[in-house]
């Protein structure tokens, strides 16, 4: 298949999933499947935290400064390691499960943010979608001697195409951020559990 | 200029470097998002080479003899042929448009493909590097798996939701098997009886008796604490005495292992995160799983059923593949 016959093919497909009827989730656009929350289980192998994170001394402040979406992750971790290396022991044990909790509560709080901002960007994929079809439409019931009429819906065609595919682009990205903040997120249970003590 | 690693400089570097007993076999990982392959030494885990290919490489096998790794480089819509002695990519085979996965035939000569966005399986001639045929499947071929006569390919597609059983030599569709939803990866037991199919939106395996080509049975997963949309069975690997199937569970980051004659999942081994594909060490003792979002590389200790190393490698791990 030459380029131009696969853009055209990727588009007709991406068209008519962007159209497509009520699917079980038809608000998901990402090739991901949707996982509505990063949970414990599938990522910290330590004791479970007891107690209230916000509470315990020296935790909120921690979570506070290694959550937010901007820090990269080699800084979260290093901060972690500044966290539990003046801790002993017993501290560890009571501090770190609870560090853990409140990284996972605040991250699954931005994922839920970024989730919302993906199925609106999707909703909005689908209306433009919509707008592609009605203008090949009307083409299709111009005729090809139809002179400025004809050349100015062509222009808008195109033009709707165009974005409808560069939206398509920024949406990919868009699906890929979840994905980053679970990656990070996974990063600091392994930094937070590799501080543990070892008994 | 490093060196090119031949295999006797490669267990000379692993004697060198190992403590315990020499294991000479080779790790080789394709890194889906930096474009690369990355090499590492069973003895010692370490990364011995990191190798360019072509873009969003996933699907890897090896050649027979060991000598070369074919890489399906879906965005550059070719497989590479990688030379493990001077690690150089030696040529391009024709196969279709974004190769995903592929499986060498035993005969070690056709190279079955699936082609991702054109719906077709491609088989490849490997030495003469030509087209041999175009099998029409189902929506987005996903999984290969070749029986261990020769005479099936089973291939997967994710939006049909079936497992196609092809003839190999006549690329016949023997039977269209319906499976769990987006069916990934099939696995062939070593007599040949039936098959499994592991299906990453209905989180279940289906197993399939050759001949009746009927879905005989179902396997479910259930992580505690771990929502059920986590649980997506992707790679498969059957341990040497096809007593258990090692299957990988992507975003709920777990091992599942399952018993083959009852069915039961024994355990589930916590390794890092989104692990998609799964590599037995030639001797059995040793499973690797590639992790998509921690970027490394698990290495589980198969009779302890722990474990025991995990190693960074490129962005987007995908395929493994190990030689001896």
């Amino acid at each position: 298949m030459n380029a131009r016959l696969r853009r055209t093919a990727a588009l007709a497909a991406a068209l008519a999933l962007a159209a497509a009827g009520p699917s079980p989730d038809a608000d998901w656009p990402c090739v991901q499947r949707f996982v509505p929350r990063l949970a414990a289980a599938a990522l910290w192998p330590g004791p479970p935290p007891e107690g209230e994170w916000r509470a315990a001394e020296g935790v909120a402040a921690l979570v506070g400064r290694i959550a937010p979406r901007a820090v990269p992750e080699e800084e979260g971790t290093a901060a972690i390691e500044a966290f539990a290396a003046p801790l002993d022991p017993a501290s560890r044990r009571r501090l770190l499960p609870l560090a853990f909790a409140g990284v996972l509560e605040e991250t699954n709080k931005q994922r839920d943010a970024l989730l919302e901002q993906i199925r609106r960007f999707a909703r909005r994929q689908r209306d433009l979608a919509e707008g592609v079809r009605r203008l090949e439409g009307e083409l299709r019931a111009t005729p090809a001697d139809a002179g400025a009429a004809r050349t100015e819906l062509e222009q808008r065609h195109a033009f709707a195409a165009k974005s409808f595919t560069d939206a398509e682009r920024t949406m990919r990205y868009a699906c890929e951020a979840p994905v980053r903040l679970e990656g990070r997120l996974g990063a600091y249970a392994r930094a937070l559990a590799a501080a543990l003590p070892n008994d | 200029m490093p060196l090119p690693l031949t295999p006797l400089r490669a267990a000379a570097l692993a004697l060198a470097l190992a403590a315990g007993p020499a294991r000479a076999e080779l790790v080789l990982v394709s890194n889906e998002k930096d474009n690369t392959v990355t090499a590492l030494d069973g003895a010692t885990l370490r990364v011995l080479r990191t190798v360019p290919v072509g873009e969003r490489p996933r699907g890897i096998a090896l050649s027979r003899d060991g000598r070369h790794l074919y890489v399906c480089a879906g965005d550059s819509d070719r497989v590479e042929v990688l030379d493990l002695e001077t690690w150089q990519v030696v040529r391009h085979l024709p196969a279709g448009s974004d190769p995903e996965l592929a499986a060498l035939h035993p005969d070690g000569r056709r190279l079955f493909v699936a082609n991702e966005d054109d719906n077709m399986v491609t088989v490849v001639d490997v030495e003469r590097g030509v087209v041999l045929n175009e099998i029409p499947v189902g929506v987005e071929p996903e999984g290969m798996g070749i029986s261990p006569d020769g005479r099936y390919v089973v291939n997967t597609s994710e939006t049909t939701n079936m497992a196609h059983v092809i003839e190999a030599d006549t690329g016949a569709v023997t039977a269209n098997v319906l499976v769990g939803a987006r069916p990934r990866a099939a696995v062939w037991d070593a007599d040949g009886k039936r098959f499994w199919v592991s299906a990453e939106i209905g989180g279940t395996l289906t197993v399939v008796e050759t001949g009746t080509w009927r879905a005989a049975a179902t396997v479910s997963f259930a992580v505690p604490g771990v929502p059920p949309e986590a649980i997506q069975p992707v790679g498969m690997a059957l341990s040497r005495d096809g007593a258990r199937l090692f299957v990988a569970l992507g975003p709920a980051n777990r091992v599942a292992v399952v018993d083959t004659r009852s069915l039961a999942v024994e355990r589930y081994l916590l390794v890092g995160q989104r692990v998609w594909n799964l590599a037995l060490s030639p001797d059995g003792s040793r499973l690797y799983t590639t992790n998509g979002v921690s970027n490394d590389l698990s290495v589980i200790d198969t009779a302890g059923l722990r474990v025991v190393r995990s190693v960074p490698v490129g962005q987007a791990p995908w395929g493994v593949v190990v030689r001896p």
